[in-house]
């Protein structure tokens, strides 16, 4: 053990090596200090105590996890199973708040929580199975109980009472949330480092001989690791929810949050092979972790960046600890007069922290072979990375036509812009919509009514909105805007580069977070950016529901906020502007009557359904399923589930459905035509029928390639450029004085064969 | 290999096709279209991506290195990487997008094998930063190839649909590779150094076991078998882009462990974890078939996993070979 024995020479090599051994001891809280001075002195916006209370809230989720993972690891087990746990406690502390109140329903949830720790435990303790593989197998379980309680929504609750007073700060920056936090951390941090039963975890994991000699029952402490692994987890879901008051069922909040604190935990210092670690260190890495997010994100830069620096940083550690013990087992084997002197510091000249290189090159003699691969694979990789570089450069590359440089002025000529799909950014006047009065009690009616889904298809036409800001009126030029996008995707790129090009010629400055899908992420994102001021925010929701709290945030500070592609729900309707993006209802209404005419209104059909998580998981279901009931009552609804929008899964489910329904399914109604047309395409060529009518959500190039080749009949089109154009342009009329409409849909129309020629080439 | 050993062998294998049969005959009172030679076909053709990362992964655990988590990152970085050197022609472009992926692969086995990282870690920060890697270099967008007919993005998208005789090619690949798995695993030296490596890396090291070249020839064999399925994917999706083969990581470790490898190493064969994909594959169908959403086939699949893994060990408990 590195501190087993103190040096005994005074040489400065020594003292050297011991620092060596001490930078890495603190490893996380130097990361932290360096990257927090850093970023104070350099990065934008970066140095305020309201930041500062950003870093600490955000980081509340992963640290309260952290806990007992890292508790988890010093036992030298694996749970997998946290991040499902994260979801599906939040949403039963959120969906039981109505009838028993917070206090309850947190409790119920974090119980529920020890509940699965328990099953973890026993299976792992009596049954003896590897905790990677029950974890895994609870992970997929606690994941689809999850998605059953919330049926793949969101849920939330309208009283923010309880989530003010976590997210107030009541000592000088400190709300209650993190000072909840702290106090966990460091109960637990004294709790294993000072009392005989928290130090037991330690030799548990470390030798369990030695812990059968010293008579501790290692089943108990397994069981009770699991059981506080899992308890931890669901305190984390519940207060994140709580702090929310609301929670999203989109799966990638918790495989987020379950990758997160694997890595964090890990360059805190804790080993995976058990014995090692610490509560309080774990937590300074989360802080390390959510500070570098928050730093990537003042300097406006993508996911991208985040994710990768985490890797690396990750991948230094993971190599610098195999290169300690590496090391240590070299000598140990061979020579153990040369441990002793290493640890004295006598080799390994000045004592300097071994390097990767220092390592490989060591095993040099050893073995040359994995090198002469690396080499040879290295030059390879190079050469291909190049050639296929050269080759993707020279690819003929689409020129955005913007009708000459963006001129800048004050009332741009905008409607004359040209995507480049050739069509239009924006039209000057939008399609005349009506809206149907609300039923009495909406949530009355089944499902297979329209009125059921009233509260979303039209949400926020309606609603009775806050006072809002008042506009400055003095035109667009100059004004920051600050664009919180939902995450990655194909349709998002084209997005922002429609919301630049309007951007552009309004002369406003832009930036643009993004959420990743990640609720938790979002939530910081929104902070990070309300304390930059911005003139404006424009909002797309990563959950049309538990977007609710963060835009009242938004409206609290005073900032003018127009939401942007999923609509939100009522509630948050009220504290923004505007909302702007597709009319996705409206759309599968339309599509879906094409769809109907196209089979004589007869015969059985299916759904491909969204994501869950998603609000498009709804419209998109029961758009086509309420329409044909009015429109086509004959047609037969056969099956509906979710691929996840995955080609290989959506081929399987469709396979599975025609072998099942033969004849009697006529028709394919998709949510999506990407992965989810290439899949049903797979299933349908590969059955040899040619009468099943395809219609799907678009407009993707996979879509419009399949229309033009017949195999699909429609799709909507939906511009991704002009969703994200519509938004600018409708805040640089707000900046103007302008009164906004609440809703602004986007031009509808259906893509068919006749007219997909139009559209080419797709926007993404 | 002593006769009582081998008919426990035998029996192991016996085991995962034992519930496969049982989940046949499930599929037969469901539905008379269920045991019809489409059906079996598409249920084959739906897990032969998966079958092909499993019959990699497989090596991993085996030799005792759990899982490799960076086989979604392999599966999307050979895929662009072929669909970007398409232009090259269909050869260069495969090859390419192979070699790609073993880039990885290397990367991996010397950090594992000679370094003695911990692989899951490692691994994971490679998913971390080659995700990075792939969004910045092609700004979160999907590649697509030039699919017009005589071009090699044409022959490229045919890959995935291409049919010998009766079957699809890919399920042809998927028995090749497990065909080919076997031998490896079962009847060569290296085959028997990865199952001491993975039984007892000190005992490996003592007997004379180059141990990080077996580990780094593991993960080779990993990379390469996700870069096949990184290509297939990309040829049916018809495009490539960083987020295609999320969730194969996960997916191919559950299939290797119903199939009966040990999470601990140095115990299973390729036969059982055929059988492992091939229990995946029925059971999604069946469950289908019946009408249960995918939220409950979550849960049904996650029961199933855990009391399949459970019931090996209880065996193994029962016969005193308990690996704790």
């Amino acid at each position: 053990m590195p501190n087993a024995r103190q040096p005994t020479s005074t040489a400065s090599r020594s003292a050297r090596t011991h620092a060596v051994r001490l930078v890495n001891e603190h490893r996380a809280l130097l990361m932290l200090g360096a990257l927090s001075s850093y970023l104070a002195v350099c990065a934008p916006n970066f140095l305020s105590v309201e930041n500062a209370t950003t870093i600490l809230k955000g980081a509340s989720l992963n640290a309260i996890t952290a806990i007992g993972f890292t508790i988890i690891l010093i036992l030298g087990q694996l749970d997998l199973s946290v991040g499902a746990v994260v979801m599906l406690c939040g949403m039963l502390a959120v969906g039981l708040e109505p009838q028993w109140g917070w206090a309850a329903s947190i409790l119920a949830s974090v119980a529920a929580g020890a509940g699965v720790g328990l099953v973890n435990g026993w299976l792992v303790v009596r049954a003896r199975i590897n905790s990677f593989i029950v974890t895994l197998g609870t992970m997929t379980v606690v994941t689809g109980l999850m998605h059953l309680y919330s049926d793949g929504g969101s849920k939330s609750i309208d009283d923010y009472r309880f989530a003010d007073w976590l997210e107030k700060p009541v000592v000088s920056f400190f709300p209650p949330l993190v000072i909840i936090t702290v106090a966990l951390v460091m109960g637990f941090q004294a709790f294993l480092s000072r009392t005989r039963y928290g130090r037991g975890f330690f030799m548990v994991g470390g030798n369990a001989e030695a812990a059968w000699l010293a008579g501790l029952k290692r089943d108990r402490y397994l069981m009770a690791g699991f059981v506080l692994c899992s308890t931890m987890a669901a305190v984390g879901g519940a207060l994140f929810a709580a702090s929310l008051s609301s929670m999203t069922s989109a799966a990638v909040l918790g495989t987020r949050t379950l990758m997160t604190v694997l890595a964090a935990v890990i360059i805190g210092g804790t080993v995976m092979t058990g014995g090692k670690g610490s509560v309080f260190k774990s937590y300074l890495a989360v802080l390390m972790l959510t500070t570098l997010f928050n730093g990537i994100g003042c300097y406006g830069l993508g996911f991208e960046v985040q994710i990768f620096v985490n890797g690396l940083i990750l991948a230094l550690v993971v190599l610098y600890e195999a290169f300690a013990i590496h090391r240590q087992d070299v000598l140990r084997g061979q020579r153990p007069d040369l441990l002793r002197e290493v640890e004295e510091g006598t080799v390994f000249e000045g004592g300097q922290p071994p390097s990767t290189e220092a390592g490989e090159s060591e095993m040099n003699g050893k073995d040359r072979f994995p090198l002469i691969c690396v080499t040879l694979t290295a030059i390879v990789a190079i050469a291909a990375i190049t050639a296929m570089y050269f080759k993707y450069a020279s690819l003929p590359v689409q020129v955005v036509d913007v009708g000459g440089t963006p001129r800048a002025a004050d009332e741009p000529d905008v409607f004359v812009l040209r995507g480049t799909d050739g069509q239009p950014y924006l039209f000057p006047t939008a399609d005349p919509v009506t809206i149907p009065d609300r039923p009495e009690d909406p949530k009355a009616l089944p499902e297979e009514d329209k009125g059921h889904w009233w509260d979303i298809e039209f949400a926020g036409w309606k609603v009775q909105k806050e006072p809002m800001p008042v506009s400055p009126g003095d035109g667009s030029r100059g004004k920051r805007v600050i664009l919180l996008k939902a995450g990655d995707h194909p349709y998002w790129t084209a997005y922002v580069r429609g919301f630049n090009v309007i951007a552009d010629a309004y002369g406003m400055k832009t930036k643009v977070f993004n959420g990743n899908w990640n609720m938790d992420l979002q939530a910081q994102q929104t902070d990070q950016a309300i304390h930059e001021r911005p003139d404006m925010i424009i909002f797309a929701p990563v959950d049309a529901t538990a977007c609710t709290p963060l835009l009242r945030r938004i409206y609290k500070a005073g900032i003018p906020c127009i939401t942007s592609n999923t609509i939100p729900c009522d509630e948050a309707m009220k504290y923004c502007i505007a909302w702007t993006g597709p009319d996705d209802w409206g759309q599968f209404r339309m599509l879906t009557r094409v769809f109907a005419d196209a089979l004589g209104k007869q015969g059985g059909y299916a759904i491909v359904r969204h994501m869950p998580g998603s609000s498009c998981f709804f419209s998109r279901t029961y758009a086509p399923i309420t329409e044909l009931r009015e429109y086509a009552p004959d047609m037969k609804l056969l099956a509906l589930d979710t691929a996840n929008l995955e080609a290989e899964a959506t081929m399987q489910l469709v396979d599975a459905w025609l072998t099942k329904f033969g004849e009697e399914l006529k028709g394919l109604v998709l949510a999506g035509d990407g992965f989810s047309m290439t899949g049903t395409l797979e299933a349908v060529h590969k059955a040899g029928r040619t009468d099943i009518v395809i219609v799907a959500a678009g407009n993707s190039k996979t879509g419009m390639d399949s229309i033009k080749a017949g195999e699909a009949l429609a799709i909507s089109y939906q511009s991704a450029e002009g969703d994200g154009a519509l938004a600018v342009h409708s805040a640089a009329r707000w900046f103007s004085g302008e009164t906004l409409e609440p809703v602004a849909y986007l031009p509808k129309h259906i893509i068919t064969k006749d007219d997909v020629d139009q559209f080419m080439p797709a926007q993404w | 290999m002593p006769r009582s050993a081998a008919a426990l062998h035998t029996l192991d294998i016996i085991g995962v096709y034992a519930v496969a049969g049982l989940l046949i005959i499930l599929g037969m009172l469901v539905s008379p279209d269920f045991l019809t030679a489409d059906n079996f076909l598409s249920i084959l053709s739906a897990v032969a991506l998966l079958g092909i990362v499993a019959s990699g992964m497989a090596f991993i655990t085996y030799s005792g290195s759990m899982a490799d988590l960076s086989v979604p990152a392999i599966m999307a970085f050979s895929g662009i990487i072929a669909v970007a050197a398409l232009p090259l022609g269909l050869p260069v472009a495969l090859a390419l997008g192979l070699l790609a992926g073993l880039a990885i692969g290397v990367m991996n086995g010397v950090v594992v094998g000679v370094l003695n990282a911990n692989p899951i870690l490692w691994t994971l920060a490679v998913a971390f930063f080659m995700e990075g890697f792939m969004r910045f270099t092609w700004s979160n967008n999907q590649l697509y190839p030039d699919t017009e007919p005589g071009t090699p993005g044409a022959a490229f998208i045919e890959l995935f649909r291409t049919r010998v005789g009766a079957l699809p090619l890919i399920v042809v690949v998927m028995f090749a590779l497990f065909v080919l798995g076997h031998a490896t695993m079962a009847w060569t030296r290296f085959g028997r150094e990865s199952r001491l490596v993975g039984s007892h890396r000190a005992a490996a090291r003592t007997s004379g076991v180059r141990v990080s070249r077996v580990v780094f020839l593991n993960f080779l064999l990993a990379a390469f078998a996700a870069s096949i399925a990184g290509i297939f994917l990309a040829s049916m999706n018809k495009l490539g882009v960083f987020y295609l083969g999320q969730g194969y990581d996960f997916r191919a470790v559950t299939a290797v462990v119903i199939g009966g490898v040990m999470l601990s190493g140095g115990r299973g064969h390729m036969a059982g974890v055929l059988g492992g994909v091939l229990v995946i594959g029925l059971l999604t169908n069946i469950m289908t078939f019946l009408g249960i959403t995918a939220f409950r086939q979550n849960i049904v699949t996650g029961m199933v996993f855990i009391a399949v893994v459970g019931l090996q060990q209880y065996r193994l408990r029962a016969r005193g070979r308990d690996y704790a």
